[in-house]
């Protein structure tokens, strides 16, 4: 009797722990939404000197073609991120987040010392920039995302803003441009909520999800060379770093 | 032979919205699917806008190109599928209040008759054994 009674309770047991929780699947869809977008909603914003012990620790690369080898080199004890291109394309990728109508200002150091070499067409075959700064504007459904990139180019004039041959939502914005500023260092500060203004021709809406820098000559099958250092994005006028 | 493909309306317009929701709801999951994979999952890993348009865009554009051609086809042959199981369904419930209500009204004698394919072919048997051992009964009685 007594393990009759043992057996049905045990039974009851299982069946309890068999019961599915209705809340279940939608408890998975939200963890999972969670876990998909958990990576979106880095809240980091500040300065990167590429000092340290992990001066690329949050930096991810992103391979197009080839691989452009990004590494930290050293200059008079000043490390910066110095990238080379051998007819590839490969972008060093930080996720952000922050909104470009309350601390619009981004500011970087910059050099080239190689540009690729353009057949000078002015087409997607010559879709090649020695150094690019992206500042992506990241919406969950990608058609809707916009990016500005900040462009140092030998040819084209600067102040020069371009379409991107395959989305209008990707302005080319030259910012820096002359072969004869081969091997010299140059700091840009760009105001992203005016340059967005004139490029776009609105105001932003979207936050700003990611910054990247690229060194590309995948296109041009040739060969590129540019180094950056001391970005520092997400800041008011006066230069406060939030 | 039937012919009329619409005969129980409301029951058959139930199971016709049953079967229609049952196919078409997963079937328009899968283009949504297939946009979140492209432009949420897959555009998020790749990242760089530019490589997201030169790649994403055109193969986006390809599909959509399907979509929008395979799209009013496979709706059309729902629809007529749907009609078709639907029938078979009801075609044979109302084919049996027909028959039976003849049979009760002295109109006519069993057995009642079915397609091959219809539903409900066993329990047409049975009822036809059912008026076949009925007569007999009242064969025997008179």
């Amino acid at each position: 009797m007594g393990g009759d009674h043992t057996a049905i309770t045990n039974l009851r047991r299982a069946k309890i722990s068999h019961t599915r929780d209705p809340k279940s699947p939608i408890l998975a869809v939200v963890i999972f939404s969670v876990l998909l977008f958990s990576d979106m909603g880095h809240a980091e914003t500040g300065s990167f000197d590429f000092e340290g012990n992990s001066p690329l620790a949050g930096w991810q690369t992103k391979r197009y073609l080839g691989k452009v080898i990004y590494k930290i080199a050293s200059e008079n004890s000043n490390n910066f991120v110095h990238a080379v291109s051998k007819n590839a394309a490969t972008a060093l990728y930080k996720r952000i987040r922050f909104d470009a109508r309350k601390t619009p200002i981004i500011s970087w150091r910059w050099k080239v010392d190689q540009f690729p070499k353009k057949q000078g067409l002015g087409s997607a075959e010559d879709d090649d920039y020695a150094a690019r700064v992206y500042v992506i504007f990241i919406s969950w459904f990608f058609p809707s995302s916009k990016c500005i990139e900040y462009i140092f180019d030998d040819e084209t004039k600067e102040g020069t803003i371009l379409d991107n041959p395959y989305s209008r939502n990707i302005k080319l914005y030259v910012i820096r441009s002359g072969r004869e500023k081969n091997g010299r260092w140059f700091r840009e500060e760009r105001n992203i909520y005016e340059d967005y203004l004139e490029a776009f021709g609105e105001k932003p809406v979207l936050k700003i999800g990611a910054v990247a820098f690229m060194v590309d000559s995948d296109n041009t099958k040739s060969y590129a060379e540019a180094s950056f250092d001391d970005l520092m994005i997400g800041y008011e006028k006066n230069g406060r770093v939030k | 032979m039937r012919i009329k493909y619409l005969v129980k309306h409301k029951l058959q317009f139930t199971y016709l919205a049953i079967l229609l929701i049952g196919i078409l709801l997963p079937l328009m999951l899968v283009p949504l699917a297939v946009y979140y994979l492209i432009f949420t999952v897959l555009a998020h890993r790749i990242a760089i806008p530019d490589w997201i348009a030169y790649n994403l865009f055109p193969a986006i554009g390809t599909i959509n190109k399907v979509i929008i051609i395979a799209f009013p086809f496979l709706i059309l042959l729902v629809i007529f599928w749907s009609l078709v199981l639907s029938h078979r369904i009801v075609g044979p419930i109302y084919r049996l209040e027909k028959d039976l209500d003849d049979i009760v009204d002295g109109k006519r004698r069993g057995p009642i008759k079915i397609r091959k394919a219809d539903e409900l072919k066993e329990v047409v048997e049975k009822i036809n054994r059912l008026i076949d051992s009925l007569e007999k009964h009242r064969c025997g009685k008179a």
